[in-house]
């Protein structure tokens, strides 16, 4: 009888481990997917030429297989002559598969890639041809010298005359060794990291929607971190406790579990059309009908999310102060401080590693968060940076591109989702490291300070 | 830090010093400082609900109406606004029309409708697009002249408003010359005119005139009529027809209401036996859909026709009951915005009612004795009265006619459908669309998306925590939680774009795999767990307390490698090779690639850690000599986990799960993202629904501020702020009673 009870206690155990197990393969195995997905679109890959049974060719990068439909997905570039960027092909029309190595890979500013080969080069009056032409691609100085013209034909033949003003970059995939792909393959991050986005956002990088996210960030925490912290002091060696304190404190908590829609709403609701709408009509009248400060803008998405990540700071702030031991400030009080010096010189200096776990989650969420921020200010694509040379530097009022919202924006509601999915991979990659980071750098100092907290008491 | 007290000691006695007063102003501003933001955020916290609830209370107000003017005008029949309500028009029973500017009652101008036509029964006809009025002339004609509003504007850019009239037509309705019974005109939107009248013979003939444009720009008129034959059942009336020639009502005598369906292929009818007594007034509402009765007992009633989506049958019914009017109905107006309208009766008072919410938004009185004629603004912003000496003018302040609680909660019978049913559907093609605003199907949405969300996290969730906090050893406890809050922190927005773009459509092809693994993985993961205690012992106790974690990852890892490859094998054994068409042939619900499943992978995803933190701080909690006690009375690990441990942790795990539900029915991103968005109501795990926070995200942005749309969406806000804070809270209050609980054991 024991022996039956043990066995269903034992199979209840290995239930509980394989939840948790399920759990770590599922974070552990997200990051990696994200990751893999991520960075594989830096990665450049071959050029396949498919020789089909109809006599036709064709010339792409391999995307997708699904070998159970039998077919494989080709991205053939040529938007400017197919059309299309994307091509199914069955397995069955499939004559013989090759990776010719003279397949050049132009990058350009418009209409995506081009695959096909290099005739010549124009550049004013001669005419380069065959290698000498891939030699003067290769050769940035007589590039900048000289005006040309790159001759090149698609797999069929096609010609197609692209100006060197527009090409990016130039390079033959199938003939680059592991060591010149890994360059590109930096050369292409540090891309996404600084340029600004192409191609109605599936090309180039995403420097504005970084920039965006941080200098939000930034100005949240202007605002959060000092009433946080002030609200945190009340709460805690102010405030002479009974029901309102707890009350409030309860709120607080609680408030951290209230959906970020409903802080988006509030922010339209209050600071765009409440003050901003009142400001408008106060200073801007002159602009009018067109709003400046009644309408979504980054100081707007800011100020909701401070509001949203207070309670983080809060707590995180009260765990900190709590961690102070009480003899630090009775000694502080004995030595003849006011109230003021001692949380200034003892009690804040404690409670500084609380209060920057606190700080450092609520940037962890505001960087992720995107429900409220769509409604008080972002926009898919913002010709103007909010900070800039112009008087006054900082324009509060502008729209903003956000990580977040980048994925959102570009993922769904994009005309060509296929096209950017490589984009919205990457940066789903980069917003997850940025958070995942952050996070654990917060709970790392949050350790330490419990460990503080956990020597101190004794 | 206690050392400097010692340092202090060990010096010679100082003389007390006194603080400075500077340092004592300093303290006391810091003092102030503190208690300042302190105050301010908690007012910004409380501010939030407030301002949540100032911006939706306005939908619940009733009705406002201020007297603007009053001015003596003796005998009006009929009154009309401009669109702008400056100006206004007043008909008098002698068949001339009257100019008048609102602002101070000046007459402006007069104009004569029918000049030398005789003075024969007049009719006016308030349709969707123009006022028409018509003048019986004997002998099977009638005359009728429209007129419509031209706005233009002088050298100054002054706005002007006019009237203008188009000639008067004559339509020979009975070529033979015999005298018409009861009949009634309406003009389509094309300018075309049509008469319904009873003729001598009996028979109710449907008069159509229309123009068309021919090659040379010139309008050329086509004339064409039917007759059918009204059956018996008691003497007509009057007749209704509306503006599409398709609907046909008619009172008969003996308070039977008849409807028919002019169709082409003949005519549907149906007869109502009305509940009402003499009916006074009939009109049909903006869109010309409901037909609106007034009694003399001061009862209202709408009806409308409708049609049958299986059978495809026309059917006519009662739809809606109003509040009574405290006199017998005497005149009735519709509203050109909205589906709003205004009833006077023969005590003066003046009801302003709204056909979707059955309710009077305002009642009082607009003057002595009964009201003649009545109008509404353009905007629902303007009301018009006369009584037999008197005109009216005032102001109409009910911005949200369409809203109330039985609206948003409650099944509504709207036009164009075959019953009462929850809907949203918050903009139409049409001005004339009904708004439909139920908020049901978005709680229902809400529900079905944390309920699918739950049912994966709460185990999950709470057997994890159990693992850690029983079972594990304390050197993998501190690195297994940070794992466990990274997953917290993953931001919603990746969750839902890996959910729609990448789990999606693996769903969809292995749908299978994923339904058969909840029944396969706990039955492979301990036979594999039994499999796993043949091992040698002495291998087996190398390893540290909750080792077996790793295996089982793995083994879950190939439990799941499994059910992928069983898939296609069961697929074509049971299902036909494709389990999704099998569902829509088997059961009624069709699959949708962005479905419950997916959200309830992804929400759970999101939730598990939630539910996880909480409850493993439950689990630690309990305290270790009631673990200890029971080891020592001989009750293994797993009894000493499942009849001490967790029984005593059961409310924290409550908690967890109630705080687990807050986060998922408040979570925006994710359903935004992995449902298809539409605001269904079906249960299927197959299909999608929309919740209320993805609705809010969805809709705001088209919301015209301080539009009842926009209000709904915060009204909407306000509730998922009150359940969310009202479930934490009880949440809280359940922790925190546990835990003192817990202190006294």
């Amino acid at each position: 009888m024991a022996k039956k009870q043990d066995r269903i206690g034992l199979s209840l155990t290995w239930l509980c481990a394989g939840s948790l197990g399920l759990c770590l393969v599922g974070v552990i195995g997200l990051l990696l997917l994200l990751g893999y997905q991520g960075l594989s679109g830096f990665w450049p890959s071959r050029v396949m030429e498919v020789h089909l049974k109809g006599g036709g060719k064709a010339l792409g990068e391999l995307v997708r297989v699904e070998p159970e439909k039998k077919r494989f997905q080709l991205k053939i570039g040529n938007r400017d002559l197919y059309g299309l960027d994307f091509k199914w092909f069955k397995d069955e029309d499939v004559l013989r598969r090759e990776w010719p190595e003279d397949v050049v890979r132009v990058e350009r500013l418009e209409h995506g890639i081009f695959l096909g080969r290099l005739q010549a080069i124009q550049t004013g009056e001669n005419k380069l041809m065959g290698e000498e032409a891939w030699k003067f691609l290769q050769d940035p100085e007589r590039q900048k010298k000289e005006k040309a013209v790159l001759e090149l034909v698609d797999v069929e033949g096609t010609p197609k005359k692209i100006p060197l003003e527009v090409v990016l970059r130039t390079i033959r995939p199938n003939a680059m060794g592991f060591w010149s792909r890994l360059g590109l393959f930096f050369a292409r991050n540090l891309e996404f990291l600084t340029e600004n986005p192409r191609e109605s956002n599936t090309e180039g990088g995403v420097f504005p929607a970084i920039f965006g996210t941080v200098l939000m960030v930034f100005l949240m925490t202007l605002f959060v971190t000092p009433f946080g912290v002030l609200a945190a002091l009340y709460l805690r060696e102010y405030s002479k406790g009974g029901w309102f304190v707890r009350g409030v404190r309860v709120a607080v908590n609680n408030l951290a579990g209230v959906p970020s829609i409903v802080f988006g709403i509030f922010g339209l609701g209050f600071f765009v059309y409440l003050v901003g709408g009142s400001l408008d009509s106060l200073f801007f009248s002159d602009r009018l009908p067109s709003p400046t400060f009644g309408t979504g803008g980054i100081l707007w998405a800011s100020l909701t999310l401070a509001l949203l990540t207070i309670p983080v700071v809060i707590v995180a702030t009260e765990e900190g102060l709590a961690a102070v031991p009480g003899l630090a400030r009775q000694g502080s009080y004995a030595l003849g401080a006011t109230k003021f010096e001692t949380m200034w010189k003892v009690v804040l200096p404690g409670a500084a590693p609380g209060i920057l776990t606190g700080v450092i989650l609520a940037i962890a969420r505001a960087a992720g968060e995107v429900a409220p921020l769509m409604i008080v200010g972002m926009v898919k694509l913002a010709p103007d940076l909010p900070l800039d040379g112009e008087f006054p530097f900082i324009h509060l009022e502008r729209k903003f591109m956000h990580l977040g919202f980048y994925i959102y924006d570009l993922g769904f509601q994009s005309p060509n989702v296929e096209a950017s999915l490589p984009m919205v991979y990457a940066t789903a990659f980069l917003l997850v490291v940025l958070v995942t980071v952050l996070n654990l750098f917060a709970i790392i100092v949050r350790n330490r300070l419990r460990r503080k907290y956990a020597t101190s008491a004794v | 830090m206690v050392k400097s007290g010692e340092n202090g000691s060990s010096k010679a006695r100082r003389p007390i010093r006194e603080t400075s007063p500077r340092r004592l102003a300093q303290d006391k501003f810091a003092a102030l400082l503190v208690r300042l933001g302190g105050m301010v955020v908690i007012a910004g916290i409380l501010g939030i609900l407030l301002f949540l609830i100032v911006e939706s209370a306005p939908l619940f107000f009733p009705g406002k109406v201020k007297p603007l003017l009053s001015f003596p005008f003796q005998g009006a029949r009929a009154l009309s606004f401009d669109p702008y309500g400056e100006s206004g028009l007043i008909l008098t029973q002698d068949g001339v029309l009257h100019l008048f500017t609102w602002k101070d009652g000046r007459e402006l101008r007069k104009i004569p409708l029918f000049p030398g036509m005789g003075n024969g029964r007049q009719a006016i006809r308030q349709s969707t697009s123009a006022l028409s009025f018509t003048l019986d002339l004997g002998g099977g004609k009638i005359a009728e002249r429209s007129f419509e509003w031209k706005v233009s504007f002088d050298k100054q850019g002054k706005r002007r408003i006019e009237p203008v009239f188009q000639e008067a037509v004559v339509l020979t309705l009975d070529p033979s010359g015999g005298s018409l019974g009861p009949y009634s005109f309406s003009r389509d939107e094309e300018g075309g005119l049509c008469v319904a009248a009873l003729t001598e013979t009996g028979k109710i003939r449907i008069f159509h005139r229309s123009y068309e444009e021919n090659l040379f720009g010139e309008k050329e008129v086509s004339d064409e009529h039917s007759d059918f034959d009204p059956g018996e059942g008691g003497e007509i009336q009057r007749l209704l027809i509306d503006s599409s020639r398709q609907n046909l009502y008619a009172l008969r005598k003996g308070g039977i209401l008849q409807w028919w369906r002019l169709q082409e292929n003949g005519t549907a009818t149906q007869k109502l036996k009305l509940a009402l007594g003499e009916v006074r007034t009939m009109g049909l509402l903006f869109g010309e859909r409901t037909l609106v009765l007034g009694d003399a007992e001061g009862r209202l009633q709408a009806f409308f026709p409708y049609q049958d989506q299986e059978t495809s049958k026309w059917h006519f019914s009662k739809v809606h009951d109003f509040p009574k009017m405290p006199g017998s109905v005497s005149a009735f107006t519709i509203s050109k915005r909205n589906k709003g309208f205004a009833v006077g009766d023969e005590l003066g008072n003046v009801g302003l009612y709204y056909l979707t919410t059955e309710k009077r938004d305002w009642l009082g009185s607009m003057g002595d004795g009964p009201i003649q004629c009545l109008a509404l603004g353009k905007k629902w912003d303007l009301l018009a009265a006369a009584t037999k000496g008197e005109a009216r003018i005032a102001r109409v302040e009910d911005p949200h006619p369409e809203a109330s609680l039985g609206i948003y909660f409650g099944k509504v019978w709207y036009e164009d459908s075959q019953g009462p049913s929850y809907v949203w559907q918050s903009t139409g093609g049409t001005d004339e669309f009904e708004p439909k605003l139920s908020l049901i199907p978005l709680i229902f949405g809400t529900l079905k998306g944390t309920f699918f969300a739950l049912l994966f996290a709460v185990p999950f969730g709470v057997l994890g925590a159990m693992f850690v906090s029983q079972f594990l050893h304390a050197s993998y406890q501190t690195w297994i939680k940070p794992i466990i809050e990274i997953m917290a922190s993953l931001p919603s927005v990746i969750l839902g774009f890996l959910g729609a773009i990448w789990l999606a459509p693996i769903l969809e092809n292995h749908l299978i795999a994923f339904l058969i693994m909840p029944f396969f993985l706990p039955v492979f993961l301990i036979a594999s767990g039994f499999l796993g205690m043949r091992l040698p012992k002495r291998l087996l106790r190398r390893f540290k307390a909750g080792s077996e974690l790793f295996a089982f990852a793995l083994v879950l890892l190939l439990g799941i490698w499994i059910c992928f490859l069983l898939d296609p094998w069961i697929g074509s054994l049971f299902f036909g090779g494709d389990p999704i068409r099998w569902i829509g042939e088997h059961w009624e619900t069709t699959y949708e690639q962005r479905n419950a499943i997916v959200i309830g992978i992804v929400m759970g995803f999101a939730v598990i850690p939630i539910i996880f933190s909480i409850a493993e701080d439950a689990f630690s909690n309990v305290p270790k000599n009631l673990v200890s006690g029971a080891r020592a009375l001989g009750a293994n690990l797993w009894q000493t986990v499942s009849r001490v441990v967790f029984p005593t942790a059961a409310p924290g795990v409550f908690s967890a799960v109630m705080i687990g539900f807050g986060r998922a029915i408040g979570e925006t991103m994710i359903v935004l993202m992995a449902t298809g968005n539409t605001p269904i109501m079906d249960p299927s795990p197959f299909n999608g629904f929309r919740t209320l926070s993805a609705n809010i995200a969805t809709e705001i942005s088209e919301a015209p501020v301080g539009g009842t749309l926009y209000r709904t969406l915060f009204f909407a806000g306000f509730l998922l702020f009150f359940i969310t804070f009202v479930l934490n809270a009880s949440a809280d209050a359940v922790r925190h009673r546990l835990q003192k609980k817990v202190k006294n054991l």
